[in-house]
Formats: C-alpha cells, sequence, structure tokens
C-alpha cells in the first residue's frame, strides 16, 4: 500500500490502471456550434476599437503638439520684448499694424491677437466682427472646434501628416493667443489710461496686464462681465433699463433675465438685484448683475417753525424714515431722521437739514425760537395803584401756560387760588403781611417752587 | 494558414503596420486551448467566454510590454490563469460566497455544465470541483492540456517539485473519487 502513495516523477505519471487514462481526451463540456468563430471576431472587433482609439489619441495629441509648438513659434516671431526682463514676463512694444486684440477684460482673460487683412478690415468697418472667424473665437471654442474635427479625420482616413500639413495656415491666425489678467487698458496711452469702450476700437490703442503691454491699432474689446450692466444703480422712479447699443439681441448675442424674459430691456420698478444672463457673439457667456436702488426723491418736513425754551429738550422730526436716506442736520451730526434739540442759544434759530438718497439732495429749514424760559418770583409786592409791582408777576410764567399758584396766609389759610395763574393777582382783599405762596410750573417736571411773599401798600 | 512560431507571431507585433496581422494569428493560434483553460477553471461558457475576450484584449495590450523572456503561450496561459483566478474571486465577492463554499459552486456547475458527457466524465469534473484549486489548476494543465511540468512552472511560477506533488495527490484523489462507485 505504502507503494501506492509513491509519487511519481515521469511526465506521464498516470498509473496503467488509472480510471482517467480511459477518459483522457474526451470532451464533456460542450460549446454553442460556431463559438470559436465567433470568439475571434468578437475579440478581433474589442482589439481594433482600442487602437482605433489610441489612434484618434495619438492624432489629437499631434494635433495639439503642432498647435502649439506652431503657436508659441509665432508669438516669439510676432512680438519684440523689451527690457531684459528675466521672469516670465513678456513685455511686448508692438503687434503687427493690422492686427487685432480681443480683450476680455474679466480677471482671467484670453487676449488673442490675430493678423487681419486690410481688406477684411475695410469689410468689417464697424459692423459686428464676423464670430466664426477662428481667430476670434476663444480658447474653448477653439478646442471645441478641434475635438469635433476628430471623427472627420477618422473618418477620411487622413494620415496624420496630412493634417498637420494642412493645419498651419489656420493655426497662423490664432497667434498670439495667451493667457493674461488684464489690469489695465487705455485708449490712448499717451493721456492716461481711461474707460475702453467695448466692440471694435482704432486709434492707438494700448493693452496693459501685469507682465505685458501690447500697443495696437486696432481692437475689439469684448466686454466685461460687469460692464454689461452698471454694477449698482440708482434711481428715484421706476425705469426701463436698456442694454446699451453695443449689445444688441440678434442671432450672436442673446440676453436673458432672471425672470425668463429674454430682451436687452427690462423693467425696473423696485428696489433689488437683477440678474443678466447673457452670450455674446457666441463666445462670452456670462451672469451680470446689477443692483438697483429705487428710492423716491426725499420730502422732508421740518413743520413750520417752533417755540422753545433754551433748556428745553424738543424732539425735530423730519417725518421719513431712515432707509436709503441720509440726514445732515446743521445743529448735529447725527444721521438719523429726528434729532433732539436743545440748549439752543435764546433767539430766532433757523436749522437746516440737507436729506440726500443715492441720487438726490433735499434742503429743508425751520425757524425756532428759542425763548429764555427762566421764571423769576419777586418776594415783595406793593399793590397800591402806583403802576408799581401792584401785582403779583412772576416773569417767565408766560412758557408755562397752565401752571397752579396757590398763596396761603400765616395760618395756613387760602387767600388765592388759580389752575391756570396769569400773573394777576393784585392782593385784593388781602391783609398787608407775609404769606406763603406755591406755584407748580406747568413743565415736563411739575416742578413745584414756594418762598415767602411780603405785600406792602 | 501557414505555420508561424511565436516568434513569427511576435515579431509581426513589433511593427505597428503588421500587428494587427500578427494578433489575428496570435488569437487563430491559441483562441481554443486558452478557451479550454479558463472553461476548466470556471465551468461555465458565459463566465468562460467573457475572460477568453478579455483576456486577448489583455494579450493585445500587453504586446508592446511583452519581452519575449518567456515564451508566448506560457505568457498567455498566466494571462489566461490569473484572470480565471481573478474572475472566480469576483464572484466570490460580488455574491459574497464564503470561500469554502466555492468549491460547492463550482461542484453543481460542473455537474450542470457535464450532463450530455458520460457519467465517468461528471464524476471526473465533480471531483476535480472539490479539488484545491491549485491542484486543479495543474491538473487542468497537465492532465487535459498536456503541458509539460517546466511549462506549468513558468506559468504559474511555482517549482516543478510543487507542481509533481500537486499533480499526484490530485491524480489521487480523483482516482478515489472514480473507484468509490
Amino acid at each position: 500500500m505504502k507503494k501506492k502513495d509513491q509519487i511519481y516523477f515521469s511526465e506521464d505519471d498516470l498509473s496503467i490502471s488509472s480510471p482517467l487514462r480511459e477518459i483522457k481526451g474526451l470532451n464533456s463540456f460542450s460549446t454553442p456550434d460556431g463559438y470559436f468563430d465567433q470568439l475571434e471576431d468578437d475579440i478581433l472587433m474589442k482589439t481594433t476599437a482600442l487602437s482605433k482609439i489610441s489612434f484618434v489619441l495619438s492624432q489629437k495629441f499631434i494635433y495639439f503638439a503642432a498647435a502649439a509648438s506652431i503657436a508659441l513659434v509665432i508669438t516669439f516671431i510676432g512680438f519684440r520684448y523689451l527690457g531684459e526682463d528675466t521672469d516670465n514676463s513678456l513685455l511686448v512694444e508692438t503687434v503687427p499694424v493690422n492686427s487685432e486684440i480681443i480683450v476680455d477684460t474679466n480677471s482671467e482673460n484670453t487676449i488673442i491677437a490675430s493678423d487681419i487683412s486690410n481688406e477684411q478690415l475695410k469689410q468689417q468697418g464697424e459692423e459686428p466682427i464676423d464670430i466664426n472667424r477662428e481667430s476670434i473665437l476663444p480658447k474653448q471654442i477653439q478646442e471645441q472646434k478641434l475635438q469635433t474635427n476628430f471623427p472627420q479625420i477618422v473618418n477620411n482616413n487622413q494620415a496624420p501628416q496630412k493634417l498637420e500639413a494642412d493645419e498651419p495656415s489656420k493655426l497662423k491666425r490664432q497667434q498670439a493667443t495667451f493667457q493674461e489678467d488684464v489690469k489695465v487698458i487705455a485708449q490712448n496711452p499717451n493721456s492716461g489710461f481711461g474707460q475702453v469702450n467695448t466692440g471694435l476700437q482704432t486709434g492707438s490703442i494700448l493693452v496693459s496686464s501685469k507682465n505685458k503691454s501690447v500697443q495696437t491699432s486696432l481692437a475689439r474689446i469684448a466686454a466685461n462681465s460687469n460692464r454689461i450692466l452698471p454694477k449698482d444703480t440708482c434711481v428715484n422712479k421706476a425705469f426701463v433699463y436698456q442694454l446699451s447699443s453695443t449689445f444688441t439681441s440678434n442671432t450672436k448675442n442673446k440676453f436673458v433675465w432672471q425672470n425668463e424674459i429674454s430682451a436687452s430691456k427690462m423693467n425696473i420698478d423696485k428696489s433689488g438685484k437683477y440678474i443678466l444672463h447673457y452670450w455674446i457673439e457666441n463666445m462670452l457667456e456670462g451672469i451680470d448683475t446689477m443692483n438697483v436702488i429705487l428710492v423716491k426723491k426725499p420730502s422732508p418736513s421740518l413743520g413750520n417753525g417752533m417755540e422753545l425754551c433754551n433748556h428745553e429738550s424738543v424732539l425735530l422730526s423730519s417725518g421719513m424714515n431712515e432707509d436709503n436716506y441720509s440726514f445732515k442736520w446743521s445743529i448735529s451730526s447725527l444721521n438719523k431722521a429726528e434729532i433732539y434739540i436743545t440748549n439752543l442759544a435764546v433767539g430766532a434759530q433757523l436749522i437746516t437739514l440737507e436729506v440726500s438718497s443715492c441720487i438726490d439732495t433735499v434742503l429743508t429749514e425751520v425757524l425756532v425760537q428759542v425763548n429764555d424760559c427762566q421764571i423769576a418770583i419777586p418776594n415783595v409786592i406793593t399793590p397800591n395803584g402806583d403802576g408799581y409791582n401792584d401785582a403779583f408777576v412772576i416773569k417767565g410764567l408766560e412758557h408755562y401756560p397752565g401752571s397752579s399758584l396757590t398763596i396761603l396766609n400765616r395760618n395756613g389759610k387760602v387767600v388765592y387760588q388759580s389752575a391756570d395763574y396769569n400773573n394777576d393777582w393784585k392782593a385784593n382783599n388781602v391783609e398787608e403781611g407775609s404769606y406763603f405762596y406755591s406755584l407748580q410750573l406747568n413743565d415736563k417736571n411739575k416742578t413745584e417752587k414756594g418762598g415767602i411773599l411780603s405785600i406792602v401798600r | 494558414m501557414p505555420e508561424y512560431t511565436d516568434q513569427d507571431i511576435i515579431d509581426l507585433c513589433r511593427s505597428s503596420q503588421t500587428r494587427e496581422r500578427g494578433f489575428r494569428i496570435l488569437v487563430k493560434l491559441y483562441k481554443v486551448r486558452v478557451y479550454w483553460h479558463i472553461r476548466r477553471i470556471l465551468y461555465d461558457h458565459e463566465d468562460a467566454n467573457d475572460v477568453t475576450q478579455d483576456v486577448f484584449v489583455k494579450v493585445w495590450k500587453g504586446l508592446d510590454t511583452f519581452r519575449g523572456e518567456s515564451k508566448l503561450f506560457t505568457w498567455i496561459y498566466r494571462i489566461a490563469t490569473n484572470e480565471s483566478l481573478n474572475y472566480l474571486r469576483k464572484i466570490q465577492r460580488k455574491k459574497n460566497v464564503p470561500y469554502d463554499q466555492v468549491a460547492f459552486m463550482l461542484e453543481s456547475k460542473a455537474e450542470h455544465e457535464s450532463m450530455d458527457g458520460d457519467e465517468i466524465e461528471r464524476k471526473l469534473h465533480l471531483a476535480l470541483a472539490t479539488l484545491p484549486e491549485k491542484q486543479r489548476l495543474v491538473f487542468n494543465m497537465k492532465y487535459f492540456d498536456d503541458l509539460k511540468y517546466r511549462e506549468i512552472s513558468e506559468i504559474l511560477g511555482v517549482t516543478e517539485g510543487a507542481l509533481k506533488a500537486s499533480y499526484h495527490f490530485a491524480v489521487k484523489k480523483i482516482e478515489d473519487n472514480l473507484k468509490v462507485d
């Protein structure tokens, strides 16, 4: 039995008696008819598909490599460098006279300069530029275009070499395509930097960015997303906003407002954010917003003048709410719709108020009579009919109408009482002597004053 | 079809102009053997069909990197073996089959697939399905494909001695199984 366990080391190590010997070579598994032909077709189909993909990929690579190298070379030929910049910055002095620059003044920008012939220039004039020309398409769209070319190339079975030979003429027009942050743009470099209008511009145009400036005689300035709409708009009545004539709705330009209305006009009838989704010349897509503040012209009113005591504190109101307005008082630095006035000099005071919205300013004023409201109470009266000190006259009491006065004799008996004293008590039927008065002023605090009053005839 | 050696095929595949022709010849030459090799590991025809196609796609992609250090067919067999085993693992993971039940799963497949065969063939495949994976691979290559130990050693990266032992134990188990009835 032990021998049976012995391991055979021959190439064919099945024992003579092995049942495996009998069935060797038989196949109990089956495959569908014609399977192996089908298998071969399937495999070759898959690998052919793979090779197609790699073919396309390699063509794509060749194309981009060619485009990149040509663009690079032309960039170097087309521009002269100024200075001995050692860093990566390119300082470009000029571009060929008949060249075109497209500037999108967004922060991430593409400057595309390209050759255009005089003839083309003439044709263009002030007409919108033909956007279908390769040269003025933004980079993204160019790439899309390149990609969509591939199926054709594959179908036409064009050799990559042919492709390379064909492309330079096309690529030439893309010359000087570079990505830059365009910071400053000047229409006339001699007179300083200034606003550049969008659209086709001629003359002496300097386009500057952090690292580079380009001078040209012709530039097409593409819209800045922030320039389609004014950033903040303040108006005092509803109006219809009309996009500038540069942005006319047509087949190439499309403007859609947030209310899904596609128009170059927008009815502005309330404050808020107005959003515009735009497509300009099929190449610049963006969203711009305009903050509109719709604020009525201020109409402050300080009233028809007033009187007050010098020590009084009185609220002076403009009759307006404070939203969207600013207030400038002549007597206060507070930016408020109403202020307390106090401690004014005695006399007539002119108080002015300037109310401003973001668009209007209205001046209003009020004359305020400030009185010296100190009271002076005499301690003796001589009611003898001589015209002097005949009545108990409290100086300044007229500023406190409704003040009450009570006069008592030594025994505490009320000899006179008035709820609204008018400085007219003449001590009638009262003997000479000392009396006690109690005055309650009709002021804010109902101030009580008391003292001795001597009556001498 | 004229006789092509592995070297002829490799030479054809080296040049991009003749690569497709070379590959077509390669497929013609190896498709049946590769298929059966895979079929005997996986049992299921549809599974084997998928894996066979994948193997040849891999071969096509790998032609660039094939250095000719091993023979073309051992290289293809190695790919086929690895792909098949990977496929088994994938099924295992997907169906969440515990490892000890893979054999059971294969057994039922083997039973189903060999319905047309003789009783003894069915028994053979059922017995095979219960073998440890490595023994089964070695048995398949030795018994069905008539590969030499040296070749199997190249394909599996296992020493010839170990292969011989594996084969011996596999044969023993199967013989015992067949003799039971």
